[in-house]
C-alpha cells in the first residue's frame, strides 16, 4: 500500500526519460549539455562520498538535475555546472539533518573553475522556479527498501547495497 | 458571522510592493504574527477580481547567502502536492527579484479561523456544527495521511472556516510550515514543533518514531475544545501538559500501551497509577457516539488510536 502510493507519486513527476534524444533532434547544444550532465553527475557522486552525505541526497540531487534539464538548458558551460551544484546543495538541505542546513562553503571548485556562493544561491531559486517547487520526489533509493524486502535480501546484501 | 478586525494596509517595503502591485490590488492586513511567521493579508487579483490571501515569508538577512531555507522548500513543496477540498489551496508563489528576500504565497481566501470563531460570544451549537466540522476536518486529514504527510501543527488557528446560513460551508486545513512527508526508509523525526497544548503524549514523552496518529490526537483536542469552549489541556510547557493529560485520561500502563515503560522509565513512578476520569461527566453535552469517538481519538497509545479513515466510518459521523 505504501509502495503503491510511492509509485503513484513517482509517476506523477517523472521526467522525460528520453530527453537526451529529444535534445539531439532540436538543438545544436546537445553535446555540451550532455557532456556537462555526466560531468556534474560525477561531481555530485564524488562530493557525496567525500562529505559522507546520505545516499538519498545523492539520488535526489541527480533527480533534480535531470528534471531541470528535461525542462530547459543553458548554452554556457559555466551555468550548466552551477545547476549541478545548486541541485546538490538543494538535495543536501532537503535530506540531511540540521548541521548541513545551509550552503556552508564560500566557493565551489569543479576542475579549474570556481563558483561563488551567491551564484549558487541564485541558481537554487532558478531551479525551484523551473521545477515549480516540487522537489520532494521519490527516487530510486526509496524503492530500494521495497525491492530488498521483495527479494528476501539478507542483512549482508542489504548492507552492501545501502551504504 | 463575525467581523474581521481590520488592521489596515500592510506595511511593505518598496521592493515588496513592486512584486505584487502589478497583479494585485486592495490590500488589507488580516493577521500579523510578527516577522518570523509572516504577515497575512487579503487582496484582489486584478484580472479576475478574485479575493486571495497572501502570506509573506521573509528570509532573514544573515541567512540569505545560505540558499533557500529548508523551511520554505518543505512548506511550498508539500503544499504543491496537495489538492483536496478541505485543504487550503496554494495558487501561486511569487518572490522578489535578484537578491531574494521575500517569498509570497498566494492562497485562496477563507474568512474565519476556528480560533476566532471560538472566541465569539455566541455559544456554538455543537450538536449541529460538531459533526460536519469533524467530518470535513477528518476527510482532509485522511487525505493527508494517505499521501503519507503528517501535519504536526494542528490547532484552532490553522483551521479555517467559512459559513453559509449558519452552517459550515467550507473547512480548510492550513499552515503546512512544519508538515513532514514520511518516506521509507524512515528516520527519526524532530519532536520540537507545534503548540504543546495539542501535542500527542508520545511526542511529549520524546518518542521520535511517531506517525500520523499525532494529528488525530490534535484533532481530538480541538474537537473537545469546541465542546468545552476552552482548550482541553492548558499549559505552556510539555511536562505541564503531560500532567494534565494523565489527570484526565490516567497514566499509561503496559496493558493499554505496550512498551511504554521500557521507553519511558518515569511512568512507573506513578504508583498507584492515576485512574482515568469519566469522559461523559466531563462532556455532558456530547451524545454517547460522540463520546466514544472522542475517547478513541484521545487514546494514549498511538498504535490503538483511531485513524482518520476509521474515524470517518464511526457511527457518530455517519450521515
Amino acid at each position: 500500500d505504501s509502495y503503491q502510493m510511492l509509485r503513484k507519486r513517482e509517476r506523477r513527476q517523472v521526467f522525460i526519460w528520453n530527453y537526451a534524444e529529444r535534445y539531439f533532434s532540436t538543438t545544436k547544444f546537445t553535446d555540451l549539455v550532455f557532456q556537462q550532465r555526466s560531468k556534474m553527475v560525477h561531481w555530485i557522486i564524488e562530493q557525496s562520498y567525500r562529505k559522507h552525505l546520505r545516499q538519498e541526497t545523492m539520488f535526489l540531487g541527480i533527480n533534480l538535475l535531470d528534471r531541470f534539464l528535461s525542462k530547459g538548458y543553458f548554452k554556457a558551460e559555466r551555468n550548466l555546472q552551477i545547476v549541478g551544484i545548486a541541485c546538490l546543495t538543494l538535495a543536501t538541505r532537503i535530506e540531511e539533518n540540521q548541521q548541513y542546513n545551509r550552503v556552508g562553503q564560500k566557493n565551489f571548485y569543479i576542475e579549474k573553475s570556481a563558483y561563488s556562493r551567491c551564484e549558487v544561491v541564485a541558481m537554487e531559486w532558478m531551479v525551484q522556479e523551473v521545477l515549480e517547487f516540487e522537489c520532494f520526489h521519490p527516487t530510486i533509493y526509496n524503492f530500494l527498501s521495497f525491492y530488498l524486502k521483495a527479494a528476501n535480501a539478507d542483512a549482508v546484501v542489504e548492507k552492501r547495497v545501502t551504504c | 458571522m463575525e467581523e474581521i478586525v481590520h488592521l489596515g494596509i500592510p506595511f511593505l517595503t518598496p521592493d515588496q510592493w513592486d512584486v505584487i502591485t502589478p497583479a494585485y490590488k486592495d490590500f488589507e492586513l488580516i493577521r500579523s504574527e510578527g516577522p518570523r511567521f509572516g504577515d497575512m493579508f487579503k487582496c484582489k487579483l486584478k484580472s479576475t477580481k478574485e479575493v486571495v490571501a497572501m502570506k509573506i515569508l521573509t528570509i532573514p538577512e544573515d541567512q540569505k547567502s545560505n540558499g533557500i531555507p529548508y523551511s520554505i522548500l518543505n512548506h511550498v513543496s508539500i503544499l504543491k502536492t496537495l489538492n483536496h477540498p478541505n485543504i487550503l489551496k496554494l495558487h501561486t508563489v511569487l518572490r522578489t527579484d535578484l537578491d531574494v528576500e521575500d517569498v509570497f504565497l498566494v492562497f485562496e481566501y477563507i474568512d474565519v479561523s476556528l480560533k476566532k470563531f471560538l472566541a465569539t460570544p455566541f455559544p456554538i451549537d455543537v450538536i449541529k456544527l460538531g459533526k460536519p466540522f469533524l467530518r470535513q476536518a477528518l476527510s482532509g486529514l485522511a487525505y493527508l495521511h494517505v499521501q503519507k504527510i503528517i501535519h504536526r501543527n494542528l490547532k484552532p488557528n490553522n483551521i479555517l472556516l467559512s459559513f453559509q446560513n449558519h452552517e459550515i460551508s467550507k473547512l480548510k486545513l492550513t499552515d503546512f510550515g512544519v508538515a513532514k512527508s514520511i518516506e521509507p526508509p524512515l528516520s527519526p523525526y524532530s519532536i520540537n514543533m507545534g503548540n504543546p497544548c495539542y501535542k500527542a503524549p508520545e511526542l511529549l514523552l520524546g518518542f521520535t518514531n511517531y506517525s500520523t496518529a499525532v494529528d488525530i490526537w490534535s484533532m481530538g483536542c480541538i474537537f473537545a475544545e469546541m465542546i468545552k469552549l476552552q482548550p482541553l489541556f492548558i499549559g505552556n510547557d510539555g511536562p505541564k501538559i503531560l500532567t494534565e493529560i494523565f489527570c484526565l485520561l490516567g497514566t499509561p500502563t503496559e496493558e493499554n500501551w505496550p512498551g511504554v515503560a521500557s521507553l519511558c522509565s518515569f511512568i512507573q513512578a506513578f504508583d498507584p497509577p492515576i485512574k482515568p476520569k469519566d469522559l461523559a461527566a466531563e462532556f455532558p453535552k456530547l451524545e454517547p457516539d460522540g463520546l466514544d469517538l472522542l475517547s478513541r481519538m484521545l487514546c494514549l497509545c498511538p498504535n490503538s488510536r483511531i485513524s482518520a479513515v476509521e474515524a470517518l466510518e464511526h457511527p457518530y459521523l455517519r450521515p
